[in-house]
């Protein structure tokens, strides 16, 4: 496969992805911080590499906030979307590049959940004046139900889906697919 | 199959671990006793319309103390104004009203949330901060102090 054909290929998987990241996000965002993102995000991360993943993650936020029939976030919590979606990819080819289990990152997820809302707590303490501790016991449960969500998710859904994204990948940029067992 | 019995436990374990967190934090906020509560109500252009106290009766939640004094607006299921404040959010993050405009015969304070918002805060006795939940759910005591103001969604809250 030539080098354009193959930037073309990538192109056209980024998109996909990254469109199934957002419409599944749209799609349950009636139930607050119930989601397949840290799924998907965790599994991309795995199985096609932090660059294309973190790709992804830039044109999901940027879609979420164009494109979201809910409204974009306060502008100002923008960034701090970014940076917390980004640490996915980059936390898993960096610190835990050796966590490859399902109950690792499962665990992984876990406290995820809680991270992910720790990483809006300066932008809302300090521009938006919210006070620290009202502000992190207000935005706990919806951390408690993101981290639970995060750990059922992966723990149940990463290994099949896994599966059949190596071999959708396989087909897709046409190598040879070979199944371990 | 020992993994998947596993796999079971752990998920209701966890299941019900974030129950048991989810029902301690989600305990309504309803006066214990009768009192009185400083409500001030803030348009869009900056001007106070409203600043005096307001009877609280035991039992209430503050949408019960406001919707005693003054016409409320609510949001529907679809965030539509609606003035009957008929439609109750029941999920298990989201419970409550959610309030969108607020008059009686001397103001009319509309807000429609896509381009603005009713801003509900609070006032510690030094400076008044942002509320972190609805108005059916607000920590108040008595003699508390709550502000109302209109804010545009595009100026963010501060």
């Amino acid at each position: 496969m030539s080098k354009k054909h193959q930037a073309i290929k990538d192109a056209a998987l980024i998109a996909i992805l990254a469109s199934i990241l957002f419409v599944q996000q749209i799609a349950l965002s009636f139930l607050p911080n119930v989601q397949f993102t840290t799924l998907l995000i965790v599994l991309y991360a795995r199985v096609i590499g932090f660059k294309k993943t973190a790709l992804i993650v830039v044109l999901h936020v940027a879609a979420i906030n164009i494109l979201s029939p809910f409204g974009p976030v306060i502008p100002m919590h923008i960034p701090s979307m970014l940076i917390a979606w980004l640490l996915i990819p980059f936390l898993l080819h960096t610190v835990f590049k050796k966590a490859n289990s399902t109950w690792a990152l499962a665990i992984f997820g876990l406290f995820f959940g809680f991270l992910y809302g720790w990483l809006f707590i300066p932008v809302s303490v300090f521009i938006l004046d919210i006070p620290f501790l009202v502000y992190f016991y207000g935005d706990l449960l919806f951390e408690i139900i993101m981290a639970v969500t995060n750990f059922l998710t992966i723990l149940w859904l990463y290994e099949p889906l896994k599966k059949m994204l190596i071999e959708q990948k396989s087909r897709y940029y046409m190598t040879i697919y070979q199944p371990k067992n | 199959m020992k993994s998947i019995a596993l796999k079971i436990v752990i998920s209701i374990f966890v299941v019900m671990t974030a129950a048991i967190f989810v029902h301690y934090l989600t305990e309504s906020n309803q006066a214990s006793d009768d009192g009185k509560i400083r409500v001030i109500i803030v348009d869009e252009n900056g001007q106070t319309v409203f600043d005096d106290d307001l009877i609280i009766l035991q039992g209430d939640n503050f949408y019960d103390i406001l919707n005693r004094e003054f016409s409320l607006t609510c949001a529907s299921s679809s965030y539509q104004a609606d003035d009957t404040c008929s439609d109750d959010f029941q999920s298990f993050a989201y419970q409550g009203k959610i309030l969108l405009g607020i008059s009686n015969h001397d103001f009319n304070v509309q807000t429609n949330w896509s381009d603005n918002f009713l801003a509900i805060e609070q006032y510690d006795g030094t400076d008044y901060y942002l509320a972190t939940q609805g108005v059916s759910n607000i920590d108040f005591l008595n003699k508390d102090r709550i502000r109302i103001s209109v804010r545009s969604t595009s100026e963010g809250l501060s």
